[in-house]
């Protein structure tokens, strides 16, 4: 074979040779460079492989240290607020985490990064962020733009504690338009369920979770959110990270208050001073509803109110919690109170005489009857009835007022009633040294007193329940999420303020006001009922009394003679009609009918009236009641509810959440709305019996 | 023809194999690399992946057209055509390009930007083997001073200027050092290749002098921890990176580095994710493949006959496992930072196209030279080179 030399590679040493000798460089020469390269490279590479194993294996601990370190970071995770809920559980006010909005101005500005290599469009991003967010959280467009544009801070809140859905449509806005810069936090949003049921009771909560009024602010430390820190993996970008591995800490549920309250006479009570204002446009009005035995507050509703979800726009006199916060004077139904003292003292007894001359002079100052009206020759016990001022002015001077002041503190009058309700107002008494006798006849009847809606019905309890001064309470328990209990309300007995005997022949008295006197309009046909009526010039708040500015009221109890419920209705400054018995009974009445009725609370008097079982067996048997038909819609369709009993139809409406306005007592014969009316929850029914 | 090469038959069948085990690594750590940056920026995890994948599929069907269909001679032939490309690409970069991260080194079509200054380092090592491979035959050396033996010199030149001032000056600099390189191999004088590191060293003190700015950029790169939260975070997030891979790595997508700590991290900075994924060990592992990588290359130009043949088979090695080497040495703090591309593992599209462009036209040599040694086989004239390469055999060469 033939070989040409010019294929052969040389050796190196050939090669240096060749140069010495200046021929040419030849691909073999060349050949010899790559090799020697080659080994430049070797030796790059040895370096390369030298600072690799200086950093992971000399240094990897400190680096693998650091680079956990600069991933460990802490969040906090908010717990809601915890619940307040009815005495059977019923939701009155919950929160749940929602997501706030924020924003940092100095990142809004659009990374090219974002779009991926010659996607990016030419835009204002501020300009399309105000645009598209404006519908979506309802905020001008403009005020969001100049948030936006904001050059000098850094954090931003756009809207805080949105709705769920309308965080999730702010998250897609963000994303479809790729803006940058928006960031959520989580916050706890309370949401009141029943809206303006019990507002004043339940009060709000400002941000950071702060209870600032009503319940809210007194059980604060119990339901107060927590913030609670954990430690998680993030990003350089301070995101979790998806998949960390670390396991998430659950947020813990909060403790839950139980109110004394009961929703279902609430909703009652709500609805009746809704009716009352609409009827006498009284300027305010509370409310309260009492266990007489237990002291617990089984309902407190005011006017003005306002909905506790939308705080911030109310006026923040509907704030005010009057059934404790107000003070004013009683008038007539301070009268059960005097007498009582009367009869403790031994001063009179209810058959005592009394010459009611339609006036009566003390201290240079005339003392009336509403009307003028003299009755001649009557006892105690008409006294009461028929709220005779002179007969109680001529009980004050024979008491004297060191007496009576004496007993309006042992009735809790004159210092707060140590309620848990927040806001409470202690009254105004006199001081017994200073009393002139017409002082001394007029608290007879009282006046000159200061009283607040809760000492006036908690000391007619007093009477109520056979002499004990209780202690209201509104918190039933406070529940943590384990079913511990935190704090439970009770029963408390401040002191015993009458005897029973004293306690029953007032009761007594009380029960002919309703039956037989001035508070007729009270009655209601099958119970007993026990009131007073009470009509009081209203105190300027410069002195004095507003001349043609009354405040009327009713305190009573149901039944008589083994009280179950007591009730205040107290409405400041009526137009037109201004009698507590014209105004205030009438509504004590309707009201406490429909919590009978809801609560199933028997006629005690049944005289000339069917009896619930007779009614059954009139009915042939729960078993044909009427049903309601629960439309697609959520709302009901009403049947005919006539020829029922009370309980029956009352039962009926409940499936439906409907509230019975009965008219009248026995068996059905009416309705308004008539048969296959559509309702909706929360609707009201009037149904008249006879 | 047939030489064996490690466990291979020959050293392009053992090119064929490394190739696409390396893109197969590199498919993974491009994943597990961007999948967090992908989700936050185009709502998927899987976007770098696809894309690499897409161009990954194109460019290995461009190594069988260039290797198996292509002859190369006749791509050399053009390059003279492959400048003007090259300089209008390069103008229109300049003139209409996309921005990005403050330089200007895109081209868009229809959606699939394109970064030209990827393929002009592959247009320089051709032209450059074409110009030097005729001086050669010639038997004429390059010299630095000679204005008629330096065409490639100056092409490189002006887009190397070109690409500067996009600006991107990790890319003119690797665009200039491929020349060099070539002229070295070609046979440039020691003593001017001396003369010409020497030019170059002279010639980053003045840039350091004039741009006081370089100097801290310099001094970082000596010490990044001086500054680990500004100027030193790439490197220092890198260091970091890497050095808790340890021995054995935090095993595939459990790295830190990626979730927005380290810059860059799926593309210039591709290889801390591997170091930190794959620990040292893996490290060495894909170090060894791409020197296993070069040896084969080397070997097949080192057989190759022709002049132009041989120098771009040594340009085309310093393209794919070269730049490779100086990715490592960068991310690992060895080299400033400078953009340059790990081949196969850094995601990019252009990158990754010219990378397997320049794998095609290795291919394509050997297959030539292939072609060659039979058609000298047939003829029985010219002897095989592996006649020629055998051991000694006494008596035969000093005939």
């Amino acid at each position: 074979m033939i070989r040409r030399p010019s294929h052969r590679v040389l050796s190196f040493k050939e090669t240096l040779a060749k140069k010495r000798t200046g021929k040419d460089f030849t691909l073999n020469d060349s050949k010899k460079r790559t090799g020697v390269m080659g080994y430049v490279i070797l030796i790059v590479v040895l370096v390369i492989m030298g600072r690799l194993f200086w950093l992971q294996i000399v240094k990897g601990g400190t680096l693998g240290r650091e680079a956990i370190a600069q991933i460990m970071g802490e969040n906090v995770e908010i717990s809601p607020r915890g619940s307040i809920v009815d005495r059977d559980g019923e939701e009155l006010a919950v929160s749940i985490i929602s997501k706030s909005l924020y924003v940092d101005p100095q990142e809004m500005d659009d990374n090219p990064e974002q779009w991926g290599r010659g996607k990016q469009p030419v835009r204002d991003p501020r300009q399309v962020a105000a645009e598209k967010l404006a519908p979506v959280l309802g905020i001008k467009e403009e005020e969001l733009h100049e948030c936006f544009a904001n050059p000098d801070r850094r954090f931003v809140w756009v809207k805080r504690t949105l709705e769920p859905e309308v965080a999730s449509q702010v998250a897609e806005v963000i994303k479809e338009n790729k803006l940058s810069g928006f960031h959520f936090q989580e916050e706890s949003k309370r949401y009141y369920t029943k809206n303006k049921l019990a507002a004043q009771v339940l009060g709000f909560v400002g941000t950071d979770d702060k209870g600032l009024e009503g319940i809210e602010a007194s059980m604060d430390k119990y339901i107060k959110g927590k913030a609670i820190k954990q430690g998680n993996f993030f990003d350089a970008r301070g995101n979790r990270m998806g998949q960390s591995g670390m396991n998430e800490v659950e947020t813990p549920k909060m403790n839950t208050v139980y109110l004394t309250i009961d929703a279902k006479m609430q909703f009652i009570l709500e609805k009746s001073l809704d009716e009352a204002i609409a009827k006498t446009h009284a300027a305010s009005a509370a409310a309260i509803l009492m266990n007489p035995k237990t002291g617990e507050i089984l309902g407190m509703a005011n006017r003005p109110t306002f909905d506790p979800n939308k705080f911030s726009q109310a006026a923040p006199e509907a704030f005010m919690n009057r059934s404790v916060a107000i003070i004013y004077e009683p008038g007539s139904v301070f009268k059960p109170i005097m007498g009582c003292a009367g009869l403790m003292e031994g001063v009179i007894t209810p058959t005592t005489k009394f010459n009611d001359l339609g006036s009566i002079d003390v201290g240079g100052r005339r003392i009336r009857n509403w009307d003028g009206q003299g009755l001649g020759m009557v006892t105690f016990t008409d006294i009461i009835k028929y709220s005779l001022n002179t007969g109680m002015a001529s009980l004050g001077l024979k008491l004297g007022g060191k007496r009576e002041t004496e007993y309006a503190k042992k009735f809790g009058f004159g210092s707060p009633t140590g309620s848990d309700i927040p806001g409470e107002e202690a009254g105004i008494l006199y001081n017994p040294d200073d009393m002139v006798p017409s002082d001394v006849a007029t608290m007879g009847i009282g006046q000159g007193i200061a009283v607040s809606p809760l000492q006036m019905l908690r000391a007619i309890c007093a009477i109520a329940n056979g002499g004990e001064l209780l202690k209201p309470y509104i918190v039933k328990k406070v529940e943590s999420p384990d079913g511990k209990i935190l704090q439970e309300g009770q029963k408390q007995v401040v002191r015993t303020v009458i005897t029973p005997e004293v306690a029953e022949e007032m009761r007594g008295m009380m029960e002919k006001v309703v039956s037989e006197g001035g508070g007729k309009t009270a009655q209601i046909k099958g119970y007993k009922i026990a009131g007073k009526t009470g009509t009081a010039e209203k105190l300027s708040p410069n002195g004095g009394y507003i001349p043609g500015v009354y405040i009327a009221s009713f305190v009573g109890f149901v039944p008589s003679d083994d009280p179950q419920y007591a009730m205040l209705i107290m409405l400041d400054s009526p137009k037109g009609a201004f009698y507590g018995s014209q105004v205030s009974a009438p509504i004590f009445r309707d009201t406490l009918q429909q919590i009978l009725v809801a609560k199933g609370i028997q006629p005690s008097d049944s005289k000339g009236l069917p009896t619930v079982e007779s009614l059954q067996r009139k009915d042939s048997g729960p078993t044909t009641l009427p049903q309601l038909t629960i439309l697609d819609d959520g709302k009901v369709k009403l049947p005919n509810l006539a020829g029922y009993s009370m309980r029956s139809i009352a039962e009926v409406l409940q499936q439906g959440k409907l509230a019975l306005v009965p008219r009248g007592s026995g068996i059905s014969w009416q309705q308004k709305p008539g048969p296959g009316a559509t309702l909706s929850e929360g609707d009201t029914v009037e149904v008249w019996f006879k | 023809m047939q030489k064996r090469f490690l466990f291979w038959d020959n050293p392009r069948d053992a090119v064929l194999t490394i190739v696409p085990l390396l893109m197969l690594l590199g498919a993974v750590n491009v994943f597990s690399a961007s999948f967090v940056v992908a989700e936050a920026m185009f709502g998927s995890g899987y976007h770098y992946l696809g894309r690499y994948v897409g161009y990954g599929l194109l460019g290995l069907i461009g190594v069988y057209f260039v290797g198996w269909k292509v002859n190369y001679h006749k791509v050399l032939g053009h390059g003279q055509k492959l400048f003007f490309l090259m300089f209008f690409l390069l103008l229109a970069v300049d003139l209409f390009g996309k921005a990005a991260k403050g330089a200007q080194r895109w081209l868009v079509f229809g959606g699939f930007s394109f970064q030209p200054s990827e393929f002009v380092k592959l247009a320089v090592i051709i032209l450059g083997a074409r110009y030097l491979g005729n001086l050669m035959e010639r038997k004429t050396t390059p010299h630095l001073f000679k204005l008629n033996v330096n065409m490639a010199f100056m092409e490189a030149a002006v887009l190397a200027v070109m690409v500067l001032v996009q600006p991107d000056m990790g890319t003119a600099s690797i665009i200039m050092g491929l020349m060099i390189v070539l002229y070295i191999i070609a046979g440039l004088p020691i003593k001017e290749v001396i003369v010409l590191l020497g030019g170059c060293f002279l010639f980053a003190i003045a840039a350091i002098i004039k741009a006081p700015y370089r100097l801290n950029r310099v001094l970082i790169w000596l010490n990044p921890w001086a500054d680990p939260q500004g100027n030193g975070y790439q490197a220092v997030q890198s260091f970091v990176s890497i050095g808790s891979g340890g021995w054995f790595g935090n095993s595939f997508g459990m790295g830190t580095g990626k979730f927005f700590f380290l810059p860059e991290a799926h593309t210039d900075f591709a290889f801390a994710i591997f170091c930190q994924e794959w620990g040292f060990l893996g490290a060495v592992g894909l170090i060894v493949m791409f020197l296993i990588l070069a040896m084969a290359i080397f070997r097949i130009g080192q057989s190759t006959t022709s002049k132009e043949g041989f120098l771009l088979v040594a340009g085309l090695n310093f393209l794919i496992v070269g730049q490779a080497f100086a990715n490592m040495a960068m991310v690992c703090g060895i080299l400033p930072v400078i953009g340059v591309p790990l081949s196969f593992i850094s995601y990019g599209g252009t990158s990754l196209l010219a990378t397997l462009g320049a794998v095609g036209l290795v291919v394509a040599i050997y297959n030539d030279e292939v072609k060659l040694a039979k058609k000298r086989a047939a003829s029985n004239e010219i002897p095989s080179w592996n006649n020629i390469r055998r051991p000694f055999r006494p008596g035969r060469w000093n005939k």
